[in-house]
């Protein structure tokens, strides 16, 4: 590889010197000379995308103050430019001298040795493009952060989510506690998980968050703990695997339920003794890294069905932090709506009052995440429909079902409210499958006769790409998973008597 | 017992050779590659003739021990009226010569030989590498140096002809100039080294200029005798032993 060529300003009284450098480090380096103070000032102020200044001291060949009193300037007009004296002066004092005036470095020329001297020279280049670099990336670094924290703030001000945000606070006063979050999907388990290492002591080492669902179950055990390269096939490159990347810091653990016992194992030794073992390696590594773990499951229940092991579970469960459902603090989301509005630069008032309203009474089974992407598509629509605000024709459909008037709920029937079914303590799938069969139960209503299924699946959009039958398919999906719930669907259960009982 | 000596007058030897005889003490010339040796003892006849001066050799070789064999005894034989251990006093030589070295001390422990006259070491190698102005012999050799270093290191790491590195390194310094006030420094002061320590050192740098004079007397003319002299490398040579030298001898204190 070739070196970097770099430009050095030659500042000494001596031609041949100059001479001498230019002969001997010919390659790499482009000099340029001054005889004198006046002639470096003339330089400096002509250009001064200098890698480096050599400089001698007795300037007029005697007295080693000239140079010293360059210095201070040179440092305080040019801190970018690394100075390194070369003289003939040997006195220790003036060397200690030219080093305290923020010289970097000190030769003595009788001392010559131009392959040390070339290497001198790069090094304090290098040193100073490193620094420069380093400050970049702590500046990058810096920035990062602050849009994660931006990304994942964790909004709310609810009594839930207060409580939530206290709770955090005083866990994160023990760096060393593993922590065990729950919640439905997409309720912010990992905004919570982020705000922890926001208030710890551990708040400038790395956040590092898996999803451990998201990656191929075969890779797991490498990606979490690493391995050495050639160790297995495939195996090309070593890797440090997430654990060694959080060391210090802290570990996210996503999806904690969804581990197979092998890395349950090593997860419960890594919580016992603090020691993991990279494939490949013949020696265990000690990482001080803090583990937060989450799971929408039942770990209990998944424990007792002999999928989790039971220790580990113990281990995990010494601090469980419950992240409420975004249907149980209503509040929160004008606040969590307005939190992404500003962010994509929008006015808040796009949403009115009675829109909001009908947010706020929705259910959101997906949560946060739901109601971010619902926000984005109905920004889209107001657009599509080219609309000043955001109405009640921008909202989803499955939304559109809940604003009264439309809604079956408050069309006086005797159908079950839906909000009068707890939604809090059922699964996801089933509050989803809930909503659905709601959308259809109204639509059933609107439409009789034989051509009914067909004109709710068209209402529905169940009929796109010409599969007219995903409206049945979906009944007798939801009637399998959830037999219990059609006795609160009688319109649905009546049009598809055939397959329910 | 085997006694090393310096004198430039052999009639001293002569003189006391009864006197040592009696003693049981064989006095040897001194060999400089013996001062290794675990009992060496060396006896200076002080001060020591070198060339056209009379020098005190005693201080610069008190060092040279401390460096070289620190249980090694230094003695100093002279005129003067002096009472002290490691003096031997000519006119008054020890009655029991058992005492005398039982009670010398090696060089490792703090002691000021007994100054007997002539001029100081110490001073003349000062002199040497650190006076005349800008134009001490190691300036002179730090210029010559960088010269060959430079010239050597463009032929060596770029692959540049002698013709092409030397037309640079020589095209207006006049390095021929320096290296005659070397020669005439070195020529002035070589023969002051031929008693000390480190004689041996300073007899092959005598001979590595000799060496490469016939390059820097063709004033670089001859690109083969740069190469074939080795001009670089005797040179560094020289430099290396004479700053090792100049940071034993004269950096410290002596």
């Amino acid at each position: 590889m070739s070196k970097a060529i770099y430009k050095i300003l030659v500042v000494d009284d001596e031609p041949e010197f100059h001479k001498d450098l230019r002969l001997a480090l010919r390659q790499g380096y482009v000099f340029e000379g001054a005889l004198n103070p006046s002639e470096m000032h003339k330089k400096l102020a002509a250009s001064d995308n200098y890698d480096l200044i050599l400089l001698d001291l007795a300037l007029d060949g005697k007295d080693s103050a000239i140079g010293l009193n360059l210095i201070p300037d040179l440092v305080k007009n040019f801190p970018e430019i690394p100075i390194i004296v070369v003289t003939i002066e040997d006195k220790i004092s003036v060397a200690v001298e030219a080093l305290k005036k923020g010289a970097n470095d000190y030769l003595h020329k009788k001392e010559l040795d131009f392959d040390l001297w070339d290497e001198k020279f790069r090094d304090a280049i290098e040193t100073r493009v490193l620094k420069k670099e380093n400050t970049e990336l702590k500046r990058q670094v810096k920035t990062y952060k602050e849009q994660i924290s931006q990304e994942y703030p964790f909004i709310g001000e609810s009594p839930q989510t207060q409580e939530i945000k206290r709770t955090l606070r005083i866990v994160s006063e023990d760096p060393n506690m593993t922590v065990l979050l729950t919640g439905e999907t997409g309720v912010g388990k990992e905004v919570a998980a982020r705000y922890l290492h926001s208030q710890c002591v551990r708040k400038n080492s790395p956040f590092v968050g898996v999803n451990l669902s998201a990656i191929d179950k075969n890779m797991l055990e490498s990606e979490l703990f690493g391995h050495k390269k050639g160790s297995f096939t495939n195996a090309e490159y070593d890797r440090e695997g997430y654990f060694r990347q959080a060391d210090t810091g802290i570990l996210m653990l996503d999806e904690i339920g969804d581990i197979n016992t092998d890395i349950q194992i090593k997860l419960l030794r890594f919580l016992e003794t603090r020691l993991i073992r990279p494939i490949g390696w013949d020696k265990d590594v000690q990482l001080d890294v803090q583990i937060v773990t989450a799971t929408h499951r039942n770990l209990q229940k998944e424990v007792q069905a002999g999928n989790f092991r039971e220790d580990l579970y113990q281990r995990l469960k010494a601090m469980v932090i419950e992240i409420p459902a975004l249907r149980s603090r209503k509040d929160d989301i004008p606040l969590i709506i307005r939190h992404y509005l500003r962010q994509q630069g929008q006015e808040e008032g796009l949403i009115p009052n009675a829109v909001m309203k009908i947010l706020m009474d929705y259910v959101w089974p997906g949560n946060i995440r739901e109601l971010v992407n619902t926000v984005r598509s109905m920004m889209m629509r107001r657009k599509i429909l080219g609309r000043n605000i955001i109405d009640p024709e921008c909202l989803p459909k499955e939304i559109q079902e809940f604003i009264p008037g439309t809604s079956f709920q408050s069309q006086g029937d005797n159908s079950p409210q839906l909000f009068d079914i707890k939604m809090d303590d059922r699964p996801v799938d089933e509050q989803k499958a809930i909503v659905e069969l709601t959308r259809i139960e109204a639509a059933f209503k609107k439409h009789s006769g034989s051509g009914a299924k067909k004109q709710v699946a068209s209402e529905l959009e169940y009929d796109k790409e010409g599969k007219s039958d995903n409206l049945n398919y979906r009944i007798t999906s939801f009637y399998k998973q959830f037999p219990h719930l059609f006795s609160a669907f009688p319109v649905i259960s009546s049009a598809y008597k055939k397959y329910i009982h | 017992m085997l006694l090393h000596y310096i004198a430039s007058d052999h009639r001293y030897i002569s003189g006391l050779s009864a006197y040592f005889d009696a003693q049981g003490c064989k006095l040897v010339d001194y060999e400089p590659e013996r001062l290794k040796d675990g009992s060496f003892i060396l006896l200076i006849f002080s001060p020591v003739r070198c060339g056209s001066v009379r020098v005190s050799l005693e201080r610069v070789w008190k060092k040279g021990m401390e460096l070289e064999n620190r249980e090694a005894i230094l003695l100093n034989a002279g005129f003067e009226e002096a009472q002290e251990t490691n003096y031997f006093d000519l006119l008054n030589p020890p009655a029991n010569w058992s005492d005398f070295i039982a009670l010398a001390k090696p060089a490792k422990l703090l002691w000021e030989p007994v100054y007997t006259g002539g001029m100081k070491m110490e001073d003349k190698l000062a002199r040497f590498f650190k006076g005349h102005g800008a134009e001490s012999l190691t300036d002179e050799l730090y210029v010559i140096r960088r010269k060959t270093a430079s010239l050597f290191r463009a032929m060596d790491k770029y692959g540049l002809p002698y013709e092409v590195a030397a037309a640079e390194a020589f095209e207006t310094d006049n390095v021929w100039r320096h290296w005659e006030v070397l020669k005439s420094r070195w020529s002035h002061y070589f023969p002051l080294f031929f008693y000390l320590p480190f004689s041996g050192q300073m007899k092959k740098i005598d001979a590595s200029i000799k060496q490469i004079d016939p390059f820097f007397r063709s004033e670089g003319k001859n690109g083969d005798l740069f190469i074939q002299l080795e001009c670089h490398q005797i040179v560094e040579y020289i430099h290396e032993t004479l700053f090792t030298i100049e940071k034993s001898y004269v950096k410290g204190n002596i």
